[in-house]
């Protein structure tokens, strides 16, 4: 398979699953929805498996590392600024201040993650006083932001 | 980094696909490198200096 045809099958396959996925959960079909991820994760491997051409390479992963930071960054400035603009607008609407917490939440697991997958790479090994550190304070982090929204949906 | 890559290639003859087989890499990367837009790594560097039965100093231009 050439690489042409796997990048128009992966945006064929996208494009399926992406409207069974989303009628799944509209219907609250949740078996359905989750069976259809795992089939095609399984099938996009499989056809990834039969390309013959490169797929990556450095250049791309270069690319990709650029791209990934700036998506982070912008996504942590929009975060900031929606989280603000619903914090002052709670006293209407206390549900806003929910919403603005699990931003707030998310932004913060997602600098966390990168930092964590960030050390894993530079150190280039898993175990470090680094990487083990950062993960604690990630898990300590996500339990934290369950608990809050747990607590503050009740 | 300017660099005789382009020049070299045509010399022996070779297609950008096929010395992005050989290199290990796209050829949309050969594109961008002939064209002086992307910097290799070492080891890419190596692997079309090898290629092209040159060396990475001929090759390459560095400019400051």
């Amino acid at each position: 398979m050439t690489l042409k045809q796997y990048q128009k099958f992966r945006m064929i396959l996208t494009i399926i699953i992406a409207m069974i996925f989303s009628q799944a959960i509209i219907n609250q079909n949740f078996f359905l929805s989750i069976s259809i991820i795992i089939l095609a994760l399984l099938l996009h491997l499989f056809i990834r498996s039969r390309v013959e051409e490169i797929l990556h390479d450095e250049r791309d992963w270069a690319i990709g590392g650029k791209a990934a930071l700036s998506a982070i960054t912008a996504y942590s400035w929009m975060g900031l600024a929606v989280m603000l603009i619903l914090k002052s607008q709670a006293i209407l609407n206390p549900v806003y201040d929910i919403i603005a917490n699990t931003i707030a939440f998310s932004v913060c697991i997602l600098m966390l993650l990168y930092a964590f997958i960030y050390r894993i790479h530079h150190k280039g090994k898993i175990f470090s006083i680094y990487t083990i550190f950062t993960l604690i304070v990630l898990v300590a982090f996500v339990a934290m932001a369950i608990y809050g929204i747990i607590n503050a949906v009740k | 980094m300017k660099n005789i890559i382009k020049e070299e290639r045509q010399k022996k003859k070779i297609t950008q696909e096929e010395l992005a087989k050989i290199a290990g890499v796209r050829r949309e990367t050969i594109v961008f490198l002939e064209q002086g837009k992307y910097n290799p790594s070492l080891s890419l560097a190596y692997k079309i200096a090898k290629a092209l039965d040159s060396t990475i100093e001929n090759l390459f231009i560095f400019e400051e």
